[in-house]
C-alpha cells in the first residue's frame, strides 16, 4: 500500500507519459513514425529550453514571469539586426546581452530592493511588452531570405540539430544543478536562505547567478522561437507563458522531489509536446488541448502529493 | 624583559564594542576575551545583548566602534564567510541545517569535495561525513538520511560534526541544550569537554545554571547591553551570578492584591502536547496570575494549547464551567476566553484596517442588526468609549492600526476582547516593545479587568514585571511548571533561579 503510493508519487509523470504514448500510438498510425516523433521533439524543444531557464530561477527560490516579455523583445532585436544586414553573430550577441541586462535588472530589484519576484517580474513583463510595441510599432518582423532555417532545423542523420542542442543543454544543466557544488548551493539558497547565510553562502550572489543563467537561456529560447517562426512575432511570448509555467510546475512533481529540477522540466515538456502533437494527428478539436493540459496539471500535482501532503508541496 | 602572559594565550578579544540600533543602544562598551582552550559561558537575560555581540562577531552586524583581535590579528570589517574561513564557527539555537538535504550534504555545504572536472564527489563526501560523525562518537547515523527525518538531538550532532570538521579554533554555541533531553545534553557536554582538551576554545551562551557550572571555566555576564562582570567560574557562586544577571533593583509591588477567589474560571489539569509536559492551572475570578519563564520554557505553547490553537495530547480544560471537549479557538471564545497573542502584529491585529474595524472584529455580532448589517452608529460609540477608556493615543478611530505605536497597538488588541463577553483573558507577552508609560497603562488595565471579576493569565519573560503585577506567579522551565510563588514572599533572584532550572539551595 505504502509502496504503491510512493511509487505513484515518484513516477506519476513517467506513468502519464507512457500511458498516453501507448494510447496515441494505437489510436494514430502516423504517431509512431520517425518523422512525427522528431516533429514532436522539435515541438517540445523551445518549451523545454525556456522551461529550463525558468527552473534555474525557481531552484534559486525565485520566479521570473518576465520571459513572456523579454522573448518577443529579444526576437524583434535579433530580427531587425539581421534584416538591416548585420552579421549573425552581432545579432546573436545583442540578443544575449539584452537577456543578461534584463535579468540583471530583475535580480537587482529582487535582491537589493527586496521586491517579491512574482510581482516585479510581471511588472517587467508588461514593461518589456510596451517597449516591444514602441520598438516594432506592433508589427511582426519577418526573416524570409535573411536567415537559413537549416542552421537550426537541418537534420544530422534523422535528428534535427535543435533536438541535439536540446539534449546538450539538458545534460549540461542536469550536471550543473544536480552534481556540482554550484547547483547544490543554488538549491540551498532557494530553499533556506537563512541557513545558507549562516553557512557562509551569500544568497544575493547565487540568486543573481540564477537569474543571469535563466536570462541567457531565455535569450536562446528567443532565438529558437524566432528561427522557428522565421520571424519575430507579437505572440511569441504570450503564447509561451502558460505552457512554460506548466512545464516548470509539473516538473516539480517528478521523482517525488517536490522541488524545481531540470529532468522534471524535460519530461513535462515532452508530455505537453506529445499532447499537442497527438491531438492534432487525431484531429481532436483545438479546444481539447488546453483542457487536457489543465487536467494533467491537476492530476500530476494531486498524485505527486498523495501520502506526503506536507512534504511535497508545489511552491512558487 | 617581562612578557604579559595573558596576552599570548588570548585567542579572541573583543574590546569596547559599541552598537546602536535606531533608538536603542544595544551594546555599550562591551569587552569579551577568550583564552585558548577554555569554555567561556556568556550569560545574561533576554535583551542583555548576547546575540547582538555574537552577530557582530559572526559578521551579520557591523559594530559602530570597538576593536576585535583574532589570533593576534586586528579585524576591521568582515563577512560571515570570512569569519568561518578564519576558524570561528557558530552553532545557532535553530541549528540552521537545510532540512531536505542529507546528513552528508549538510556537513559539506560550502566545501563540497570535487572531482577533477568540477562535479561533486559523492563518495568522498559520504565517507568524509561518516568520519566527521565518528570523530564525535556518532556511528549509528546513515549519512544519506535527509535531516528532516532526524530528531532534534541527532540534528544537533550533525551541526556539531559539520563545524568541527572545519577545524575551527573558536566554536560558539547558542543555548545548545534548549531542545535536548538530559541524556543527549550529557553526550553534548562530553563532546565539548573532549574538544576543549584538544585545544578548541568554546563560547557557550546559556541561561541554564547547571550547564554553566558543569562546563565553563570563565563567565561573562551582560545586562542591558553592558558588561557586568567577567570572572573565573570558581570565583563566582550561583547566588552572585544570578544577582549580576538580574540586577539589584528591588521589585516594586505597586498593585495591591484583592481576593475574591471562591469561583474557578479556568481549570487546566495534566496538560500535555507541543513540548508542554504537564501543566496545571486554576484561575479564579478577580485574579491576575503570572506565567513566568525564559524564552523557550513553553509558556506560549501552553497558552496555545489552552486556547485550542494546537492539538492537545492529553489533559482536561474547563472554561467558566464548560468542559472543552472539541477544543478549538472558536469554542474557547464562545466559552468566554480571550487571547492576546505574543506576536500581535501577525496574530492579533489587522494592520491595514482601522482601529474601529479591529476593535469590533471579535464582537461583530454585538454591533449587527439581525446578525447581518453592521450598526455603524452603535459601533462608533462603543469604539469611542473604549479608545478613551484605554487612553489609546490616535487622531481618529479610522486610523490604520499600522501607524500606531506598539503600546497603542496592544491596547487595540485589548479593546477588541473587551468588546466580547470574555471572562478569562490570556495575555501572552503584552508588554514587549511597549514603552514604560504604555506598560503601566497595560498593567492598570489588567487589574481593571480583574476588578470586574475576570481572570487574567499574564505571560511574561520579564520576571520583575511578573512579580510586580500579579497576585500569584507560576514559573515554567522546560515545558513544566517548576514553582508557584507568592510575589509578596519571594524576590526576583528566587524566581529567576527557578526559571533557569536551579533550586533554592543554590542561593545560600
Amino acid at each position: 500500500m505504502n509502496f504503491t503510493k510512493e511509487f505513484i508519487q515518484k513516477y506519476t509523470v513517467f506513468i502519464i507519459l507512457i500511458v498516453l504514448f501507448v494510447i496515441f500510438s494505437i489510436a494514430s498510425p502516423t504517431f509512431m513514425q520517425v518523422n512525427n516523433l522528431m516533429n514532436l521533439l522539435v515541438q517540445s524543444t523551445i518549451l523545454g529550453i525556456v522551461g529550463f531557464g525558468l527552473a534555474m530561477i525557481m531552484i534559486a527560490g525565485e520566479i521570473d514571469m518576465a520571459f513572456a516579455g523579454v522573448i518577443p523583445f529579444e526576437g524583434a532585436i535579433f530580427a531587425t539586426l539581421l534584416t538591416n544586414g548585420r552579421p549573425f553573430w552581432v545579432a546573436a550577441l545583442a540578443t544575449l546581452a539584452i537577456g543578461l541586462l534584463v535579468s540583471y535588472v530583475i535580480s537587482l530589484l529582487v535582491t537589493r530592493l527586496k521586491l517579491v519576484s512574482f510581482v516585479s517580474t510581471i511588472a517587467m513583463m508588461f514593461l518589456l511588452q510596451g517597449i516591444w510595441y514602441a520598438y516594432t510599432g506592433g508589427k511582426n518582423i519577418f526573416l524570409e531570405g535573411y536567415f537559413n532555417r537549416d542552421m537550426v532545423f537541418g537534420l544530422v542523420g534523422a535528428v534535427p540539430r535543435v533536438v541535439i542542442l536540446f539534449a546538450v543543454i539538458f545534460i549540461i544543466l542536469y550536471f550543473l544543478t544536480e552534481q556540482t557544488p554550484f547547483g547544490l548551493r543554488l538549491r540551498i539558497v532557494g530553499e533556506d536562505p537563512e541557513s545558507a547565510r549562516t553557512m557562509g553562502l551569500n544568497p544575493i550572489v547565487y540568486k543573481t547567478a540564477g537569474f543571469l543563467i535563466g536570462g541567457a537561456i531565455f535569450a536562446l529560447g528567443a532565438f529558437l522561437s524566432t528561427a522557428r517562426m522565421s520571424g519575430a512575432l507579437a505572440t511569441a511570448g504570450a503564447n509561451m507563458l502558460m505552457p512554460v509555467m506548466t512545464a516548470a510546475f509539473v516538473g516539480q512533481t517528478v521523482l517525488g522531489m517536490g522541488r524545481p529540477n531540470i529532468p522534471g522540466v524535460l519530461l513535462a515538456a515532452l508530455l505537453l509536446g506529445m499532447i499537442n502533437n497527438a491531438f492534432v494527428l487525431l484531429r481532436l478539436p483545438f479546444w481539447s488541448v488546453p483542457i487536457a493540459e489543465g487536467l494533467i496539471l491537476i492530476i500530476a500535482i494531486y498524485l505527486a502529493n498523495i501520502n506526503k501532503r506536507d512534504v511535497v508541496q508545489i511552491s512558487m | 624583559m617581562l612578557k604579559e602572559p595573558e596576552v599570548t594565550d588570548l585567542i579572541l578579544e573583543m574590546k569596547s564594542i559599541i552598537k546602536n540600533f535606531p533608538g536603542v543602544q544595544a551594546l555599550q562598551d562591551v569587552d569579551l576575551s577568550i583564552k585558548k582552550g577554555e569554555i567561556h559561558a556568556l550569560v545574561g537575560q533576554n535583551g542583555a545583548g548576547k546575540s547582538t555581540l555574537l552577530k557582530i562577531l559572526s559578521g551579520f552586524y557591523h559594530m559602530d566602534s570597538g576593536k576585535v583581535t583574532l589570533n593576534g590579528k586586528d579585524l576591521r570589517r568582515w563577512t560571515p564567510q570570512q569569519m568561518i574561513d578564519w576558524g570561528v564557527s557558530f552553532i545557532y539555537q535553530e541549528l540552521n541545517l537545510v532540512q531536505s538535504l542529507s546528513v552528508a550534504q549538510n556537513i559539506y555545504i560550502g566545501r563540497e569535495p570535487k572531482n577533477p572536472i568540477g562535479l561533486i564527489n559523492w563518495n568522498t563526501m559520504r565517507a568524509g561525513a561518516v568520519e566527521a560523525l565518528a570523530r564525535i562518537g556518532v556511528t549509528d547515523l546513515d549519512v544519506n538520511t535527509p535531516v528532516n527525518q532526524l530528531t532534534v538531538a541527532k540534528q544537533q550532532l550533525v551541526a556539531i560534526a559539520r563545524v568541527l570538521d572545519m577545524d575551527p579554533t573558536v566554536l560558539i554555541l547558542d543555548e545548545p541544550t534548549s531542545r535536548l533531553g538530559l541524556e543527549d545534553a550529557e553526550r553534548l557536554f562530553e563532546i565539548l569537554k573532549d574538544m576543549q582538551e584538544k585545544g578548541l576554545s568554546i563560547i557557550y551562551v546559556t541561561h541554564r545554571l547547571s550547564n554553566i557550572y558543569r562546563l565553563s571555566d570563565r563567565i561573562t555576564v551582560l545586562r542591558d547591553g553592558k558588561l557586568i562582570i567577567s570572572a573565573d567560574t570558581n570565583d563566582l557562586p550561583a547566588s552572585e551570578l544570578v544577582k549580576h544577571m538580574v540586577g539589584q533593583e528591588v521589585v516594586d509591588r505597586s498593585y495591591g492584591s484583592k481576593k475574591d477567589t471562591e469561583k474557578v474560571l479556568l481549570q487546566v489539569s495534566g496538560l500535555f502536547g507541543n513540548g508542554v509536559n504537564g501543566f496545571d492551572l486554576q484561575l479564579h475570578t478577580s485574579e491576575v496570575v503570572g506565567l513566568l519563564g525564559a524564552v523557550g520554557a513553553g509558556k506560549t505553547e501552553s497558552v496555545r494549547l489552552i486556547f485550542g490553537i494546537d492539538p492537545i495530547d492529553e489533559g482536561y480544560i474547563q472554561v467558566c464551567g464548560t468542559e472543552m471537549e472539541n477544543h478549538t479557538p472558536t469554542n474557547a471564545i464562545s466559552a468566554g476566553m480571550a487571547l492576546c497573542p505574543e506576536d500581535r502584529k501577525y496574530q492579533g491585529l489587522l494592520l491595514e484596517n482601522s482601529i474601529s474595524e479591529n476593535v469590533t472584529l471579535a464582537g461583530l455580532k454585538k454591533f449587527a442588526t439581525w446578525n447581518l448589517f453592521p450598526n455603524k452608529k452603535k459601533e462608533k460609540s462603543i469604539v469611542f468609549e473604549l479608545v478613551n477608556r484605554l487612553r489609546i493615543t490616535t487622531p481618529k478611530i479610522s486610523t490604520h492600526a499600522r501607524s500606531l505605536s506598539g503600546g497603542n497597538q496592544q491596547k487595540v488588541v485589548l479593546a477588541k476582547w473587551l468588546c466580547t463577553d470574555s471572562k478569562v483573558f490570556l495575555f501572552d507577552e503584552p508588554t514587549i516593545g511597549v514603552d514604560v508609560q504604555g506598560k503601566a497603562e497595560i498593567y492598570q488595565l489588567l487589574h481593571e479587568l480583574s476588578d470586574q471579576g475576570a481572570g487574567v493569565l499574564f505571560v511574561t519573560s520579564d520576571i520583575e514585571e511578573g512579580l510586580q503585577v500579579c497576585d500569584r506567579v507560576l514559573v515554567m522551565f522546560k515545558g513544566q511548571i517548576v514553582a508557584e510563588l507568592d510575589p509578596r514572599e519571594t524576590n526576583k533572584e528566587e524566581a529567576s533561579l527557578y526559571a533557569m532550572g536551579g533550586s533554592p539551595d543554590e542561593l545560600h
